[in-house]
């Protein structure tokens, strides 16, 4: 295969640090290749992952750039903690400006790939330009890095893309991230895989690598990732491996499937695009289910000994799926199933197994399909061929294969459901549930307020991970309600409701997920601050306390809502589109939902416990 | 004359239904069991989800259903 770009071979020289003190950068378009080589500040104050995103997407990225120019800029970065001995550090972060909503695009994926990068000698690698000969691919191993052609693999799927990369370069332990042909085809939800079954899932980052016509990035490496420190660690691995059994038991037990029909009973998942209460036949989706006759085996990340990733294989007459796509979270039962109405679980299964392939964000996916079926029954997508139907799996998957080739119908929904909602009229945005654009994942506003809030004031839209989930802080024994009592806040708190103790617990916890995310670690585990501090102090040669560690995730909230700011984004954009404010009339959650007044007050009173003032803007230097 | 004690029924996951006494909070009520339930768990009473603080009302049902993060 020809080598199309320049070479570069770079040694790590940061010492005995779990950082290699080295961010690779790429011009596309010239092909160049560099290192950039931060202090020992840089990392104290950015960490990895998100914080690292937000420093170049500020420093490298013209403002109001298009998404899909090649001025755009695409990260990935693990952080500090990636690679270590740390359980649950398994992860990295990939981040750009989104194509969906125009503000942060930031997602983070498990697996091997972060660990992988770290041991080739690299922190992060920040991509611009666009190659303009053709499809490219980076091939990265121990310091040396090739751009190298990528066209025999342009229009595969990930599967064969991954396995065809191994055998060109001769080594079957590369680890690769990549882009299916739904990256290709700038699908604005499109994600970036990572060893086929891994998603960076949220935001449309696989668009922008599509849009910078980069294929993949094989990576391997076999250099250490040292601690400054072992024994700084040692406590916090003694009380995660000692507990992680008890302390983790549901996600051994069924990981995130286990708890399909459990959220669906308490009105957490929305039905029928949050038309419903419940979905009949919702327990042929659970884990149980799943588990009995789909689910064959478990998957892990770099250093977790939880497994708590699914595998589903199947093999009938009419229908195969393939296990090498692992197998489908809570998140994507709940946008394929009780979202669409689909009650049959070998066509959500079969649905996963399409968007890894393809390379297609799941949630935005079933969001998307969720508003279409909605307004097929509304007739407002009448004309095109094999319409998408609530309840109906055979037109579930057949709009799966027409979004990623853009075919049909295909090539509206490849837009997300605002932008269609745009095109169908101003009695769609009454059917729409997104913030900022980005589709709703499947934790009811109307059940979790705060959760609610922080869908409208997310930099990325609709998230929930980087959030406060209100059922969780209601329980004494939950792990944030242990966090918020180390920084001295209320807990346990009331489930409904804007209480000014809530928005305080999401102002914790908010920075407490963007250095979860920045750090990189999973946010399974019921790490307090006392540990991230620990093991980030183990890792860097710090000191850090757990008050540092909360002034750090306070600065990449404020960093974060600086980038928005920059892009144009107001306040007027912190919003909740109108399925948010629509009540149900029977059910777990009837009557419940939040007003437009509600959320602004909401806001402005978490503005003030931010520092920022009433347009929410945050103050020039913290 | 003593009024009878009033009731409501508590479903647990894993662990037996149990009867408690109406007029405290559920949360009170899982205390006053003192069961683990090993996770973080929310409320349904009569179908409706409700906070952990909600009084018991005579008869009420109480499905006590587990929280699980999702993914």
């Amino acid at each position: 295969m020809t080598i199309v770009g320049k070479t570069l071979r770079s040694q790590p020289d940061a010492g005995r640090r779990a950082y290699t003190g080295q961010i690779l950068r790429v011009n596309l378009s010239t092909g160049a290749l560099w290192v950039d080589r931060p202090d020992d500040a840089f990392y104290r104050t950015h960490l990895g992952g998100r914080g690292v995103i937000l420093h170049y997407l500020l420093s490298a990225l013209p403002a109001h750039a298009d998404p899909l120019g090649p001025e755009n800029v695409l990260i990935f970065a693990p952080g500090p903690l990636t690679g270590t001995s740390l359980p649950g550090s398994g992860r990295h972060a990939v981040g750009g400006k989104s194509p969906l909503t125009g503000g942060l695009g930031s997602s983070e994926a498990g697996g091997w790939w972060g660990a992988e990068l770290k041991k080739a000698g690299f922190d992060a690698i920040v991509i611009e330009g666009r190659a303009a000969e053709g499809p490219v691919y980076l091939w990265i191993k121990d310091g040396a890095v090739e751009i190298r052609d990528a066209r025999p693999y342009w229009g595969q799927l990930t599967g064969p893309t991954q396995a065809a990369l191994r055998e060109e370069l001769g080594d079957c332990k590369i680890r690769v991230a990549q882009i299916g042909p739904a990256g290709e085809n700038l699908v604005r939800y499109a994600c970036v895989m990572h060893d086929v079954g891994r998603a960076a899932g949220r935001s449309g980052l696989g668009a922008v690598m599509g849009s910078k016509h980069l294929k993949a990035i094989a990576v391997r490496g076999t250099g250490p990732v040292p601690l400054a420190d072992e024994t700084q660690m040692s406590e916090t691995l003694h009380w995660i491996l000692g507990g992680y059994k008890e302390m983790m038991g549901w996600a051994i037990a069924r990981g995130t499937e286990g708890a399909v029909k459990f959220s669906h009973d308490t009105g957490a998942t929305g039905v029928r695009n949050y038309l419903d209460a419940a979905l009949p036949g919702i327990e042929q989706l659970d884990g149980d289910n799943l588990f009995s006759f789909l689910v064959k085996r478990r998957d892990t990340c770099h250093r977790c000994p939880v497994q708590c990733k699914p595998v589903a294989d199947y093999e009938s007459d009419t229908l195969k799926i393939d296990g090498q796509y692992g197998g489908p979270e809570y998140e994507t039962v709940g946008a394929f199933g009780p979202l669409c109405g689909v009650n049959d679980p070998l066509a959500v299964v079969k649905a996963n197994e399409l968007c890894a392939a393809y390379g297609l964000d799941t949630i935005s996916t079933g969001g998307t399909l969720a508003f279409a079926m909605e307004s097929v029954e509304a007739g407002d997508l009448a004309g095109y061929e094999s319409l998408p139907r609530f309840g109906d799996g055979a037109s579930l998957i057949e709009n799966i294969h027409r979004i990623a080739r853009r075919e049909g119908l295909g090539d509206l929904l490849a837009e997300g459901s605002a932008r269609l909602a745009e095109r169908l009229g101003p009695a769609a945005q009454d059917r729409l549930a997104v913030a900022r654009g980005q589709e709703f994942p499947l934790h009811d506003p109307r059940l979790k307020n705060v959760l609610a809030l922080g869908y409208a004031l997310s930099p990325t839209g609709a998230d929930h991970m980087h959030n406060l989930n209100d059922t969780f802080a209601t329980f004494p024994g939950s792990d944030i309600c242990a966090r918020l009592k180390e920084m001295g806040n209320t807990a346990p708190l009331p489930l409904f409701g804007l209480a000014p103790e809530k928005l305080q617990a999401l102002v914790y916890e908010t920075a407490f997920k963007h250095v979860l995310d920045s750090a990189l670690v999973c946010h399974f585990y019921p790490y307090e601050y006392r540990h991230i501090a620990a093991a980030l102090s183990a890792a860097g040669g710090w000191d850090l306390t757990p008050n540092e560690v909360h002034a750090i995730g306070l600065h990449i909230t404020n960093e974060a809502r600086r980038f928005l700011l920059r892009e144009g984004f107001t306040h007027a954009d912190d919003r909740l589109s109108a399925r948010a404010y629509h009540k149900l009339s029977s059910g777990p959650i009837a009557g419940k939902a939040l007003t437009p007044e509600e959320l602004e007050t909401g806001m402005q009173a978490y503005f003030k416990l931010m520092g920022w003032d009433e347009n929410g803007v945050p103050p020039q230097s913290e | 004359m003593e009024t009878p004690a009033a009731f409501a029924r508590l479903e647990l996951p894993g662990h037996p239904a149990l009867q408690v006494r109406a007029g405290q909070t559920v949360l009170e009520a899982l205390r006053g069991a003192r069961v683990n339930l090993g996770q973080p768990v929310i409320a349904i009473v009569n179908g409706q989800t409700v906070d952990l603080t909600y009084q018991l009302q005579a008869d009420d049902v109480v499905r006590l259903v587990p929280q699980i993060a999702g993914g």
